[in-house]
């Protein structure tokens, strides 16, 4: 099931395949987890506007007008879900969305036994929000197309190659991860490392 | 990883795609989507409502600036549509949970079902004017189902209350 198109998931999620369902999901949770943490929403409102995406696309499986397109309209979807929440946490009476810590949501690097890894997460933590936002949608597994990430954050297609460039280089550049990426230790990029 | 620490080892720099690589395999450790997520998402396609008619969210006072900006900071208000018939509900939290008080225009219904994914639907009544009201939801995922009096049903789209 994983080697079916995306386009095969949605016709037969459609029809009643609930494996094709599951395959979908396997295939982009990612994606909108990723896209939810970039704009910082804590647990509980980065599954919500997870799970509503998933629940409005159950809802609209018979109306997918191009299913090539389908990770498109999900960056689409939970981005303008998560713009509601941020947005009511603004304007209205329902308090702020996190107690806001030293590090956003999810970026809590203790979990990391490999002290290079925790070196890294650390560095990606103190990048700016624009760099951390596009990281962050950058990471999703498998890793989405220009155009979904586009998507996601509303942002040019042509923009996203040379920010993500830029970030990289800011990240290279903080201190605690230099000397990791830098050639001169056993990190890098060579075959052998777990994929 | 699946490498010594190198000790005066010496190579190439990752290259970006190697780095953004990296970045991604520590998220997924660091930062992974939760399995309680999943197995929810999983369950969403019991959810589908395929004899229902879909009211699309027309507006949301948390997302639409010039409501909140004549109103002010008020109950969050939502609209619902399909056709004719449009459902409007307001929002009022309390802590984790929510209350709706809302009203069916343009259809009636003797009765309004709340859904929430993983729970069995609260039914309450709807009165002469199309108003009823929800209690104590829990802050998530939520809709509103209505068998209509023409025998069709409406469902509203799924929204994070």
């Amino acid at each position: 099931m994983m080697s079916a198109t995306t386009r095969q998931l949605v016709a037969a999620a459609a029809a009643g395949d609930q494996e094709a369902w599951a395959a979908l999901i396997d295939r982009y949770s990612s994606l909108l987890w990723s896209v939810a943490r970039s704009f910082r929403l804590p647990d509980s409102d980065a599954a919500d506007v997870v799970q509503t995406t998933w629940l409005r696309l159950v809802e609209h499986l018979d109306g997918v007008d191009d299913p090539d397109r389908l990770p498109g309209w999900l960056a689409t979807t939970v981005r303008r879900e998560c713009l509601r929440l941020v947005r009511r946490a603004a304007h209205e009476s329902y308090g702020p969305i996190a107690e806001v810590a030293d590090d956003g949501p999810g970026l809590d690097a203790g979990v990391l036994k490999d002290e290079r890894d925790a070196a890294l997460w650390l560095a990606f933590a103190q990048l700016d929000e624009g760099c951390q936002q596009l990281l962050r949608v950058l990471m999703a597994d498998p890793p989405p197309a220009y155009a979904t990430v586009a998507a996601a954050l509303d942002l040019p297609i042509g923009s996203i190659g040379p920010t993500r460039a830029r970030c990289l280089s800011k990240l290279r550049q903080m201190p605690g991860i230099s000397q990791l990426a830098d050639g001169t230790s056993a990190w890098d990029g060579s075959p052998g490392r777990a994929t | 990883m699946g490498r010594v620490p190198g000790e005066g080892h010496v190579s190439e720099p990752l290259s970006d795609d190697e780095l953004m690589a990296r970045l991604s395999e520590v998220a997924a450790v660091a930062d992974p989507v939760p399995e309680a997520l999943l197995s929810a998402a999983r369950a969403a396609f019991g959810l589908r409502d395929l004899d229902a008619r879909v009211a699309e969210l027309m507006r949301d006072s948390a997302v639409d600036v010039s409501a909140t900006a004549v109103r002010g900071p008020g109950p969050r208000m939502l609209s619902f549509e399909s056709g004719e018939v449009a459902i409007e509900c307001e929002v009022t939290p309390d802590a984790a949970r929510r209350d709706i008080f809302g009203q069916l225009v343009g259809g009636t219904a003797p009765a309004v079902d709340a859904q929430v994914p993983g729970q069995p639907p609260v039914t309450v009544p709807v009165d002469a004017d199309g108003c009823f009201s929800v209690r104590g939801l829990p802050a998530g995922p939520a809709r509103l189902r209505a068998r209509l009096a023409d025998g069709t049903t409406l469902v509203t789209s799924w929204a994070v209350i």
